[in-house]
C-alpha cells in the first residue's frame, strides 16, 4: 500500500482550496504556496516545542556537563596546563557531541511538514515552470522549490518574531524552554 | 540585523536553486511515469540509445507495473511504515550515542528500502545505476545536512563562532562539496559506493574500539581527573573582558576574497555550461588566498589561540569531500579534527563546524540537484524525519538504563558488521555475512 499516495491525496482537497481564492494564477499559486508555509511553520513549531519540553531533563544533563568540562578546559589553558587542556577538551567533545546530536535529531525532524508540503507540490505542481535563467548563466529552468523554500523560510522569520503574541503560542514555548 | 538578512538571502537563493532540476517538461517515456522527474527520464532515453544497456533497461524495469521509486514502473515502492521504523532507529541513536546516526540513515536509503539492490540490477554504468546510487547519496546529506541550519543559526546567536575559522573551513569545504560531485556524480555505480561507504564505517568501528582499549580508556580517566582538578574557577575569570572571541591576526582582505573566489567556483561550475576550466582557476586561487593568510591569532577567555589558515582549510576540503561522496560523515568529524589538529577549545569548535557543515551541504546538494540534475524523493525524507522524530523522544528515556560502554559495545559490532557486509558486497559482489 502506497501510504505516502494515500496521505497526499488525503490532504490535497484542503491544501488545495486556497489556490482557487484568486483569479490570476501565478498569484493563486502564491497565496496557497504562503499558506501552505503558514500550517507547515505551525507544525514545526508544536513539534519542536514538543521535543523540547519532553526532552528538558535530558537536554538540561547534557549541557550541564558540555558546559562543566569547557569551564574545566579553559581554566586548565589560563593556568597554562597544555596537557589538561586537550584531555579535558576531549571530555567536552564527547559531552557535546551528545547535546549536539541530540538537538540536532529534535531540530531537524521538526522539518517533517516542510518536506511532506515538498512532496504534495511535487505531485501537483511538479512540471510548472516559474522561472528561467539567462543563457549565460545555463538558461535552467526553475521549479517550484525555489519559490516554495523562500516562502517557508520567510513564513519561518515572521512567525518566530510574532510567535509570542499568539494565544496559545506563548505559554507553549515557556513550557518547552524556548523563549 | 542587515548581516542576519544577507546571510538569510544567499542561503534561500541557493536552497531555492535546486528547484532547478524539477522544471523541465519531457515526453512520458514507456518505462516511467508521466510525473518521474526529467533526469529518471533522461538517463532512460541515454540507456535506450546503447544496445546492451536497453536489453537490460526492458529486462528491469516492468512497463506494465505500478510507477515505484522516482516514478519508474515497476520499482520498488517506498514502504512509508518499514522507513519509519528505520528512522525511528536513526533517531534514537542520534539522541543517545551521538554520532553514527547519519551512518545508519544511509543504510536505510541503501538497505532497507531496496534501493541498492534494484540500482544494481541495471548493471555496471547503466545511467540508472548511477542515477539511483546519486540519489542515495543526495538523500544522506539532506538528513545530515539539515543538522547544520538548525545549530548554525542558534551558535551565531549565542556568539560561538569564530568567522575566521568558518571562513577557512567554507573555502575548503565549498571546494570539496563541489569537486566530488564534478568528478563523481553519474559515475559511481552501486557496488562501488556501498563499497566505499562499508570502508568509512569500518574506520569508524576502529575509533570506537580504541576508546575501549586499556589505553584508551586510562587517557579518558585521566582526562577525568584532570578535570576534577580544574573544578574550581580561576579566581579573576568572572571579570575578565575577554570572554568573547575578539580576532587578534590575520589577513581579512584575502580571507574575504578567498570565500567569494570559492562561491564563485561553485556557481559557476553548476550554472555556467562550457568553460569549467574558469572554475578550477578561481578555487585553485581561493586555496592560494588561504594559504597566504598566513597564521590567524584571536582571543577568548582571556587566553590567545592561532591556526595557521592552511590547516582547516585543507581539513574542510577533506571532509567535506568525504562527505560529498559519501553522504554522512561531514558533522562528526570537524570536531574532533579542529580542537586535536588545530587545538581550538570545544565551545568555538561546535558552532563553527555547524556553520562549515551547512556550507559544505549548501555548496554539495546545489552541485548534485543543480549541477548535475539528481533528483530525490521529498516524501520519504518527510516521513523519516517523523521517525526521527520519534526516536529522538524514545532515546533520552531509555539512555539512562544502557550504560554508555554497552552502547558504545552494540555500536562497535554493527559497525564492523555493516562494514564487513557493505565491503565485500561492493568490492567482492557478494557479503560474507548474513544475509549473503
Amino acid at each position: 500500500m502506497d501510504y505516502l499516495a494515500l496521505f497526499i491525496s488525503a490532504v490535497d482537497p484542503f491544501l488545495i482550496a486556497p489556490y482557487r481564492w484568486l483569479g490570476q494564477p501565478l498569484a493563486a499559486w502564491y497565496l496557497g504556496t504562503f499558506i501552505l508555509c503558514i500550517w507547515a511553520t505551525i507544525l514545526t513549531e508544536i513539534t519542536l516545542a514538543g521535543a523540547f519540553y519532553l526532552n528538558r531533563k535530558r537536554l538540561r544533563e547534557v549541557t550541564t556537563q558540555t558546559y562543566e568540562f569547557h569551564e574545566r578546559s579553559m581554566n586548565a589553558k589560563v593556568a597554562g596546563d597544555e596537557k589538561s587542556f586537550k584531555a579535558i577538551n576531549r571530555l567536552a567533545n564527547d559531552a557535546f557531541g551528545k547535546t549536539f546530536f541530540l538537538q540536532m535529531a529534535m531540530g531537524m525532524a521538526s522539518l517533517w511538514p516542510a518536506f511532506l508540503g515538498a512532496a504534495w507540490l511535487q505531485e501537483r505542481f511538479g512540471e510548472v515552470v516559474f522561472f528561467k535563467l539567462p543563457g549565460w548563466l545555463g538558461g535552467h529552468e526553475l521549479g517550484f522549490v525555489a519559490p516554495y523554500a523562500v516562502l517557508y523560510i520567510v513564513c519561518r522569520i515572521i512567525f518566530t518574531r510574532l510567535r509570542t503574541r499568539i494565544p496559545g503560542f506563548k505559554q507553549l514555548i515557556e513550557r518547552a524552554g524556548r523563549t | 540585523m542587515r548581516r542576519n538578512v544577507w546571510l538569510i538571502t544567499v542561503l534561500t537563493l541557493l536552497l531555492g536553486l535546486t528547484g532547478l532540476v524539477w522544471a523541465q517538461a519531457e515526453k512520458a517515456s514507456d518505462f516511467a511515469s508521466a510525473g518521474a522527474p526529467a533526469k529518471i527520464k533522461e538517463a532512460i532515453e541515454k540507456s535506450l540509445a546503447d544496445q546492451g544497456q536497453a536489453a537490460k533497461t526492458k529486462e528491469v524495469i516492468k512497463t506494465d507495473a505500478e510507477p515505484g521509486f522516482l516514478g519508474l514502473k515497476g520499482a520498488p515502492k517506498q514502504n512509508l511504515i518499514v522507513g519509519l521504523l528505520w528512522a525511528v532507529w536513526v533517531g534514537w541513536i542520534f539522541s543517545t550515542v551521538g554520532a553514527f546516526g547519519g551512518i545508519m540513515a544511509g543504510v536505510g536509503h541503501i538497505t532497507i528500502f531496496g534501493l541498492a539492490d534494484y540500482a544494481k540490477s541495471f548493471g555496471k554504468g547503466h545511467p540508472l545505476n548511477t542515477t539511483i546510487t546519486d540519489s542515495i547519496r543526495v538523500s544522506n546529506q539532506w538528513l545530515v545536512g539539515l543538522s547544520g541550519i538548525i545549530s548554525s543559526f542558534n551558535y551565531y546567536r549565542m556568539g560561538r563562532l569564530v568567522y575566521p575559522l568558518g571562513i577557512c573551513l567554507a573555502i575548503g569545504g565549498i571546494g570539496g562539496s563541489w569537486l566530488i560531485p564534478e568528478l563523481t556524480a553519474g559515475k559511481i555505480s552501486l557496488s562501488r559506493y556501498i563499497g566505499y561507504f562499508g570502508i568509512i564505517v569500518f574506520i569508524i568501528g576502529l575509533f570506537l574500539i580504541y576508546e575501549l582499549t586499556p589505553k584508551g580508556a586510562a587517557k579518558k580517566k585521566a582526562a577525568k581527573a584532570a578535570a576534577a582538578a580544574f573544578e574550581k574557577a580561576v579566581k579573576d575569570k568572572a571579570d575578565t573582558a575577554g570572554q568573547g572571541v575578539k580576532v587578534v591576526e590575520g589577513s581579512q582582505i584575502f580571507m574575504w576574497i578567498g570565500v567569494i573566489l570559492a562561491v564563485a567556483s561553485a556557481l559557476w561550475i553548476n550554472l555556467v555550461s562550457g568553460s569549467q576550466w574558469v572554475a578550477y582557476i578561481l578555487i585553485i586561487a581561493a586555496l592560494v588566498l588561504t594559504i597566504m593568510i598566513g597564521q590567524i591569532k584571536f582571543t577568548f577567555f582571556g587566553v590567545e589561540f592561532k591556526f595557521k589558515a592552511w590547516i582547516p582549510m585543507v581539513g574542510g576540503f577533506v571532509i567535506a569531500a568525504v562527505a560529498s561522496f559519501l553522504g554522512v560523515g561531514g558533522g562528526f568529524l570537524y570536531v574532533p579534527f579542529l580542537t586535536s589538529v588545530a587545538g581550538l577549545p570545544m565551545f568555538l569548535v561546535a558552532g563553527t563546524s555547524a556553520l562549515a557543515v551547512l556550507v559544505g551541504m549548501i555548496a554539495s546538494i546545489f552541485s548534485y540537484m543543480v549541477g548535475k540534475g539528481v533528483v530525490i524523493s521529498w516524501g520519504l525524507i518527510g516521513a523519516e524525519l517523523v521517525g526521527i522524530f520519534i526516536g529522538s523522544m524514545i532515546g533520552p528515556r531509555t539512555s539512562k538504563y544502557i550504560p554508555d560502554k554497552v552502547l558504545k559495545i552494540i555500536f562497535i559490532i554493527l559497525a564492523f558488521y555493516v562494514g564487513l557486509r557493505y565491503t565485500t558486497k561492493g568490492f567482492l559482489g557478494y557479503s560474507i555475512v548474513p544475509p549473503y
